[in-house]
This record gives structure tokens, C-alpha cells and sequence, in this order.
């Protein structure tokens, strides 16, 4: 039987990238300036993490232009939803298995 | 002697519960901001729904929970969702608009079979129960509050209507206590996001 943590993916394992999924989870997408005030993030270190996100194909990022300004969406796909769902079950089947008495 | 994996189990427990908690959190965060469309489009469909359990054929009353509550509802949903879209966040249109209206045509359905059947009280009761408990049990599975209390405000809906019948003034007013909650959730959110941020 392999370990719980053997099933982490490193892409979404680091705790802002894991949040923007979260957030994307729960809407259709959400813009930039939303996604840098709810997790407290800069512009810069948002946009980081979003280039990952996106190389991995775990979001879709669209600049749309609203009057005379830019607006940024983020989306998350496919593969980031179900990414996502497999990270928090395997991490809730890890928290089960520290939680077990040792044997030894 | 404690074991390395001993060590390395408790880190990650720790690690891995500070990340559920700020996934969590999140999640909590987005559905605040982009769940109130759901309330709204929840009283769409209980004030849809809800016209067909009053009795007696097409009168102001009935004529008013058939076509002006919805329509209130309806626009109290689309200022929600565009309310949400200008602050950042954008619920999804297809839900938004499949999961009531699969739950009303459900809900129809189910009474249009009762009344071929010929049951007694089913076709006038049952849809509203069936639109109650669809949001119920999407609520609790979703682990969704906002969806709860959306069935909840549509059992109540029911309750009021229904069983105990009520003149256009007390409806109207009903109707209106209800956006009033819409926009009182709305400034109380808003007034949480300010003071949190």
C-alpha cells in the first residue's frame, strides 16, 4: 500500500496556488484585483503563481477590456477542479492515516 | 526513540490541516461573494412554485405570486450576479439558471403526474415540498448554508401562502420582506468585507 503523500501534486501542494483554486472552485472566474485581495497576495507574487497554474494547465487567464480599462479573469479548468479535489482527499486521507494508533 | 516517521507524520498533520483550513477558508470567501445569486434564484423558483399550491383558478392574487413575485426574484438574481461580477467574482450563469429551472421542472412534473393519478392534495403540495427538499438536499451536499437557507426561506414561503392564505397587501408585503433581506445580506457582507480587509 503506498503512502497518502506519494499522491501530492507539488504544482498545487503550495498553499497561495492551492487557494486560487479554491477560490475558482467556487465561481464561474474571478478577476485579478479579487483573487489578490482575498488571499492578501501582491500583484507580482499573484502573477507568479498564476503563470504555474496556467503552464500546468490548471487555469485559463482572459484579458477582456470593459470600457477603457483591461480586466483580467482567471478560470479554473477541468484538470484544476478535479487537480484540486484529488489534493484535499488526499490530504484528508493523510490526516487519517497520522491520526491512526502505531502499531509498532 | 521516536521514529522519523513519527517526526514526519505529525509535520504533515500539521501542514496538512493548516492547508484544508486556508482551502476551506477560501472556498468560504468565493461562495460568500458569488452565492448571493443563489438566494435570489432560489426565491424565484419558490415563489414559482409556491402560485401553484393557491387555490382556486387565475385571480390578482394568484396572478401575482404566478408573474410579479418571480419576476422580482428573478431581477433580484440578475442584480446579484452582476452585483458579484463587478466586485471580481462571477457565478456560474449555466447553474444559476439549470438548477431552478430543473427543480421547477421537476417539481411540475411530479404535480402534472399527481394530477393524472388523480391523488388528492399531492398536486397542489407536492411540488413545493419536492422544490423545498431539491434545495435542501443540494445544500447539504454542496455544504452549502446559503443553499439551506434557501430552502428554508421557500419552506417558509409555502407555510405562508399556502396554509395560511393571506390578502394581496400582506403578499406584497411579504414579497417586498424578502428582497428587503436580499439587500440587508448584501450591506452585511459588504460591511464584513470592509471591516476584514
Amino acid at each position: 500500500m503506498t503512502h497518502p503523500a506519494v499522491h501530492l501534486d507539488d504544482t498545487i501542494h503550495q498553499r497561495v496556488r492551492l487557494g486560487i483554486l479554491a477560490v475558482l472552485l467556487e465561481s464561474r472566474r474571478a478577476d485579478f484585483a479579487y483573487l489578490r485581495d482575498a488571499l492578501e497576495l501582491t500583484d507580482g507574487n499573484l502573477s507568479q503563481h498564476l503563470r504555474i497554474l496556467e503552464e500546468s494547465g490548471y487555469v485559463e487567464i482572459a484579458k477582456t477590456f470593459e470600457g477603457k480599462k483591461t480586466r483580467t479573469w482567471v478560470a479554473a479548468t477541468r484538470a484544476g477542479r478535479s487537480a484540486l479535489a484529488t489534493e484535499l482527499a488526499t490530504l484528508r486521507a493523510l490526516l487519517k492515516q497520522v491520526a491512526k494508533p502505531s502499531r509498532s | 526513540m521516536q521514529s522519523t516517521l513519527g517526526f514526519n507524520g505529525g509535520y504533515m498533520s500539521a501542514e496538512a490541516q493548516v492547508t484544508i483550513q486556508l482551502a476551506d477558508h477560501a472556498r468560504h470567501v468565493a461562495k460568500r461573494d458569488a452565492g448571493l445569486a443563489w438566494l435570489a434564484t432560489a426565491l424565484y423558483a419558490a415563489f414559482a412554485v409556491t402560485a401553484v399550491a393557491i387555490p382556486g383558478g387565475m385571480h390578482p392574487g394568484k396572478f401575482f405570486w404566478v408573474v410579479a413575485a418571480p419576476l422580482v426574484a428573478f431581477g433580484a438574481m440578475f442584480w446579484a450576479y452582476s452585483d458579484g461580477r463587478q466586485r471580481g467574482v462571477e457565478a456560474s450563469r449555466l447553474t444559476l439558471v439549470t438548477v431552478p429551472f430543473g427543480l421547477l421542472t421537476l417539481a411540475f412534473g411530479f404535480g402534472a403526474v399527481a394530477l393524472f393519478l388523480g391523488l388528492p392534495i399531492v398536486p397542489q403540495y407536492g411540488p413545493p415540498l419536492l422544490m423545498t427538499a431539491g434545495y435542501l438536499v443540494l445544500g447539504v451536499r454542496q455544504r452549502d448554508r446559503l443553499m439551506m437557507g434557501a430552502g428554508i426561506v421557500s419552506a417558509i414561503t409555502i407555510v405562508l401562502v399556502t396554509l395560511r392564505p393571506v390578502d394581496e397587501l400582506s403578499q406584497g408585503l411579504l414579497c417586498l420582506a424578502y428582497v428587503a433581506i436580499l439587500l440587508t445580506a448584501r450591506i452585511g457582507w459588504r460591511l464584513t468585507t470592509r471591516v476584514a480587509s
